[in-house]
């Protein structure tokens, strides 16, 4: 009888359980749909790294800080395909917004950072070069400028000096608190947007679909 | 505590409802994209939430047969997931998968508890009620 009571309660608590996590779930979709988006702008950034053409069609934004092991693979694997595919042909322009949370991340993006700010047209070369070094292992100061070396057109001097006093530090915060501002809860890096509506960091054919329906709407 | 004790499936089940209905809205309301790690502890959660839902209804305790080889492949996915963020020389792309990093690292931490805790109360649940 007791034996009975007990499975009989029980079983009333899974199926009250049942009911309230539907209600909670169901407020928490309802409350999630009341939210207002914010319209993406990157006005809001610090410093943003922007290549190709002003009066582009396609406007690509890549949200990403140089720590991310997943941020540096997928930009190795991507950034090259759009920059031969999109931006040299004028289709799109592509704007990297450099942001630092992790540790260790800040050298790396004050370097490409000073690359941009000295030689735009080298930046892209630059950053090619330390993802490929990131794949093979932990990028140092004298790596960054090993590569700015190779890269060639750089003041080496000013770099060093970039890297080790952290010139760039205040725009990467200002980078940082405008993506979390901008994500919210969602924050997370990469974070692509495809003329201000979120893309995959999947692969570089999802981003090339969402394109190519933009481009052919147009 | 023998209150307790003879709610353990229970216990099991809100902690696997609760990760399952908390991976839905991050995936499904949220729409972000869960990493490869996401998903192998999704595809032992997922099964979790139904399987203890109806033990914990019918106080079935030979669910555990069921149940723990999935614990354990969670459990697996969320502590590897927890120490490659203390220690990011440990993570691996084959594993983790080329998605993102979230700034908010704690997720991980709470999935390999959730997966411990669900692992000790179903194998701490009592073979039958009637001494409660």
């Amino acid at each position: 009888m007791l034996y009975g009571g007990i499975m009989e309660r029980k079983k009333n608590l899974v199926l009250a359980t049942v009911a309230a996590a539907l209600v909670v779930f169901g407020g928490a979709v309802f409350y999630e749909a009341g939210q207002k988006q914010i319209p993406f702008q990157v006005a809001g950034a610090g410093t943003l790294l922007s290549m190709g053409q002003r009066s582009s069609f396609v406007e690509i934004v890549l949200i990403e800080d140089f720590q991310c092991r997943n941020c540096m693979a997928f930009s190795h694997q991507v950034i090259p395909k759009i920059q031969m595919e999109y931006i040299r042909t004028g289709k799109a322009r592509f704007t990297l917004v450099p942001v630092s949370f992790l540790a260790g991340s800040q050298g790396i993006a004050n370097a490409v950072m000073e690359v941009y700010n000295q030689a735009p047209d080298r930046f892209f070369s630059y950053l090619e070069a330390v993802l490929e070094q990131y794949q093979d292992s932990e990028i140092k100061t004298a790596d960054l400028i090993r590569l700015a070396r190779r890269t060639g057109g750089i003041d080496l001097a000013k770099l060093q000096l970039a890297i080790e006093r952290g010139s760039h530090n205040q725009a990467l915060e200002k980078n940082l608190s405008w993506a979390r501002g901008m994500m919210g809860g969602r924050f997370k890096t990469p974070a692509l947007y495809i003329n201000g509506a979120p893309g995959s960091t999947f692969s570089f054919e999802a981003i090339q679909y969402q394109i190519d329906q933009i481009i052919g709407k147009r | 505590m023998s209150w307790l004790r003879a709610h353990y499936l229970y216990f099991a089940w809100i902690l696997a409802l609760g990760g399952f209905l908390i991976s839905v809205y991050f995936g499904e309301v949220l729409n972000l994209e869960p990493c490869r790690l996401c998903w192998y502890q999704r595809i032992a959660i997922f099964p979790l939430a139904l399987f203890l839902g109806i033990a914990a209804y019918k106080h079935d305790r030979k669910i555990a047969v069921y149940c723990l080889p999935l614990v354990v492949f969670g459990a697996l996915a969320a502590i590897y997931q927890s120490i490659s963020q203390l220690f990011p020389s440990l993570h691996s792309a084959f594993l983790c998968g080329a998605t993102q990093c979230t700034i908010s690292g704690i997720s991980p931490f709470l999935s390999a508890a959730g997966f411990l805790a669900m692992g000790f109360f179903i194998l701490n649940t009592p073979k039958d009620l009637e001494q409660y």
